[in-house]
C-alpha cells in the first residue's frame, strides 16, 4: 500500500524534474496554476503551486482554491504517474482518471507530461 | 474535493448547448421540417423533437455524473460496450458535426453573396469563416462565457422578435395548423419531420465536456435542459413565422422570389426582407450579423470541442501522431484544430462542386439520432455491469424509459432516411461513408499506431 510519505516523495521527484526541465519552465512561464492532486481510495491529498514554470515546495492536503484538481483511482497510480511509470493519458481517455478544471490547462498540464517523459509519447 | 477557483454555471451550460446548435444551416433545416408537413404544422414536429431530445438529455445527465469527462461519448461507449465501438462511432460523429460545417460555411458565403450582390464570390466568405475559426484556434482566443451568454440571448432574441412581427403582420397562412397528418392521413410524414428536426437540437449534448469546468453535474442536466428550452422556444416560433410570411416553394427554392432571386440556401433573408420591408437595410445588416455570430460561434465551438478531442485520441495512440502537435507558445492542439479546418473547406469544396449542401441536416440528424441510441443503450448496459457506481442523476421509470428510447431513436434513425428523395439519400450515404472510413480505420490504422507506442509497464 502506498503511503502518503511515498506519495509526497513522488511529488517531489515530479518538481524536481520538471523545475530541471528548461523547456518545461519556459513554455510554461506565463501559466501560474494551482493543483490538486488526490484519490478515491484514501484521504492523500497534495498542491503543486505552479509559477512562471517552476513548481513550488510541494503542500500535503489542498491549499487555497485550485484551478485543477486531478482525482486518480488508486493511490498506486498516483504514484506511478508522478515517477513516470504510469502514462496518465489513456486511463484521462477512459475516465478512470478525473480532472476538474478549464479544458484548456488539462492540455497544459498533459504537456508537461509529454515533455519531461518523451518515452511515454 | 476542494473549492475549484473557476466554474460554469447552468446559464452558462445551457448558452453554450444553445451556441453549439446555433447555426444557419439550421434555419434551412427549419425550412425543410415545415415542407415535410402539411400546412402550418412544422412546429409541432420541433416541439415533439425537442421532448426526445429531453429524454435524451436524462440518459446524457446520468452518463456525465458517471464521468464527467470532457471526452464524453467515447468514454460512454467505451465503458459499456469497449473500444472497438467507441473509436469508429465517437470519430464518425465528431467527423459527420466537421463535415456539415461545410455545409454551414456554404450557407453562410451564400447569405453574404445575396446581401451584398457587388461583393466577393461564394468562396470568399467560405475562406474567411474558416481562417477567423483556424486563428482563433491557432492563437487559443478564448470566447468567455459571458460573451457566449450575450451571443445566444442576441440570436434568441432576435430571432424570436423577427417571428413575433411576421406573425402579427401576416397571420395563419394556413387554416391548418393543428393537425399534422391531415393531408397524408399518415404519420410517416410526421416521424420524419421530428426525426430531422433533431438537427435543431443537434450539439446540446456537448456541453457534458463541460462536465470538468463544474462543481455540481446537476449544473450539466439543468443546461441541457434549459438549451433545448431555448432552441425549441427559437425553432418552433420561427417556423411558423417563416411558412406564414413566405410561400414554401420560396423557401426551399423552388420558386425564386420576386426579386428574381433563389434563396434554398437562405431562407432566413427572403424572410427578412418580407417582415421588415420599410427597415429592409437595418433588417438585413441585423440578419447578416445575425449569420456572421450564428456560423462563428457555431463553428468555433465545434472545431474548439472537436479538436481537442482529436488531440486526446491522437495522445492515446487512436489517431495520427502529428495531431498531438501543440503550439509551443499558445498551447493549443494546432495540428488537430487545422486538420478539421481543412476536412470542413473540402467539403465546403465538394458542395460547392457537387451541390447537396442540405443533405448535411440528413447526416447529422441521422449521427444525433445514433448518439441518442446509444446514450440509451450504454445507460441500459451499464446499470447492469456498474450497478453500484455513483450516478448523481438517474434516469427516470428506468429500464422502461430507457428500453423505450432504445426502440424510439432506433426508429427514428431509420425514419430520418426513410425519404425517398435526392437529398436524403445523399445524406446517408455521407453518414455510412463517414461510419465506414473510422470503422476500417479503427481496424487497420489504430493497431499499427498502438503498435509503435512503446510498451508502458512497471
Amino acid at each position: 500500500m502506498v503511503s502518503g510519505q511515498d506519495i509526497i516523495e513522488g511529488a517531489r521527484e515530479f518538481r524536481n524534474k520538471v523545475n530541471d526541465n528548461t523547456k518545461v519552465r519556459k513554455l510554461l512561464k506565463r501559466w501560474s496554476p494551482v493543483i490538486h492532486y488526490e484519490t478515491r481510495d484514501s484521504d492523500i491529498a497534495i498542491t503543486m503551486d505552479m509559477t512562471g514554470g517552476h513548481i513550488a515546495p510541494i503542500e500535503e492536503g489542498h491549499a487555497g482554491e485550485a484551478d485543477l484538481v486531478v482525482i486518480f483511482p488508486t493511490t498506486q497510480e498516483l504514484s506511478d504517474m508522478l515517477r513516470g511509470y504510469l502514462d496518465p493519458t489513456p486511463m484521462y481517455l477512459s475516465g478512470d482518471i478525473l480532472v476538474k478544471g478549464h479544458q484548456a490547462d488539462v492540455i497544459k498540464l498533459d504537456a508537461i507530461t509529454m515533455i519531461i517523459w518523451p518515452d511515454q509519447d | 474535493m476542494a473549492g475549484l477557483k473557476r466554474v460554469l454555471d447552468s446559464r452558462s451550460v445551457a448558452a453554450a448547448g444553445a451556441g453549439f446548435a446555433f447555426a444557419t444551416l439550421s434555419i434551412v433545416a427549419d425550412v425543410q421540417v415545415a415542407q415535410l408537413m402539411p400546412g402550418n404544422t412544422g412546429w409541432m414536429a420541433v416541439i415533439v423533437a425537442a421532448l426526445l431530445c429531453i429524454l435524451a438529455s436524462s440518459c446524457f445527465g446520468e452518463l456525465s455524473g458517471m464521468f464527467p469527462t470532457s471526452a464524453g461519448v467515447r468514454v460512454y461507449i467505451q465503458k459499456a460496450f469497449g473500444e472497438k465501438l467507441a473509436i469508429p462511432l465517437s470519430a464518425a460523429y465528431i467527423f459527420t458535426v466537421i463535415a456539415a460545417s461545410g455545409a454551414e460555411a456554404y450557407v453562410f458565403g451564400s447569405v453574404f453573396e445575396v446581401l451584398i450582390p457587388s461583393g466577393p464570390g461564394l468562396w470568399f466568405y467560405i475562406l474567411l469563416a474558416f481562417t477567423i475559426v483556424a486563428a482563433i484556434n491557432y492563437f487559443g482566443i478564448e470566447i468567455t462565457a459571458r460573451v457566449q451568454n450575450y451571443l445566444s440571448l442576441s440570436m434568441f432574441l432576435f430571432l424570436v422578435i423577427a417571428s413575433f412581427a411576421a406573425i402579427i403582420q401576416f397571420g395563419i397562412r394556413f387554416e391548418n395548423w393543428y393537425n399534422p397528418v391531415a393531408e397524408t392521413g399518415s404519420v410517416g410524414g410526421f416521424i420524419a419531420a421530428v426525426a430531422l428536426s433533431v438537427f435543431l437540437f443537434a450539439g446540446f449534448e456537448w456541453v457534458t465536456a463541460l462536465s470538468e469546468e463544474t462543481r455540481d453535474q446537476q449544473v450539466i442536466s439543468r443546461g441541457m435542459l434549459g438549451a433545448i428550452g431555448i432552441l425549441c422556444t427559437v425553432y418552433a416560433l420561427l417556423n411558423f413565422a417563416l411558412v406564414s410570411a413566405v410561400p414554401k416553394e420560396v423557401l426551399t427554392g423552388e420558386q425564386v422570389w420576386t426579386d428574381g432571386v433563389n434563396y434554398a440556401a437562405r431562407p432566413h433573408v427572403v424572410f427578412i426582407k418580407v417582415v421588415f420591408g420599410a427597415y429592409e437595410l437595418t433588417a438585413l445588416i441585423a440578419v447578416g450579423l445575425l449569420s456572421f455570430l450564428a456560423s462563428m460561434t457555431s463553428f468555433n465551438a465545434g472545431i474548439l470541442t472537436t479538436s481537442r478531442f482529436l488531440y486526446a485520441m491522437s495522445r492515446d495512440k487512436t489517431m495520427p501522431k502529428y495531431l498531438s502537435k501543440l503550439h509551443p507558445e499558445y498551447f493549443t492542439p494546432y495540428a488537430a484544430a487545422l486538420t478539421l479546418c481543412a476536412v470542413a473547406v473540402t467539403s465546403s469544396f465538394l458542395m460547392f462542386a457537387l451541390g447537396g449542401f442540405d443533405s448535411f441536416t440528413y447526416s447529422v440528424a441521422g449521427a444525433e439520432v445514433m448518439m441518442y441510441f446509444m446514450a440509451a443503450l450504454c445507460v441500459l448496459k451499464l446499470r447492469k455491469t456498474m450497478p453500484d457506481m455513483v450516478r448523481p442523476f438517474r434516469v427516470p421509470g428506468n429500464p422502461v424509459t430507457t428500453v423505450t428510447m432504445v426502440v424510439g431513436f432506433g426508429l427514428m434513425f431509420v425514419m430520418v432516411f426513410m425519404s425517398p428523395a435526392q437529398e436524403v439519400k445523399v445524406g446517408l450515404a455521407i453518414l455510412v461513408a463517414i461510419i465506414a472510413a473510422m470503422a476500417l480505420h479503427s481496424a487497420l490504422i489504430v493497431p499499427r499506431l498502438r503498435a509503435k507506442k512503446r510498451h508502458q509497464s512497471r
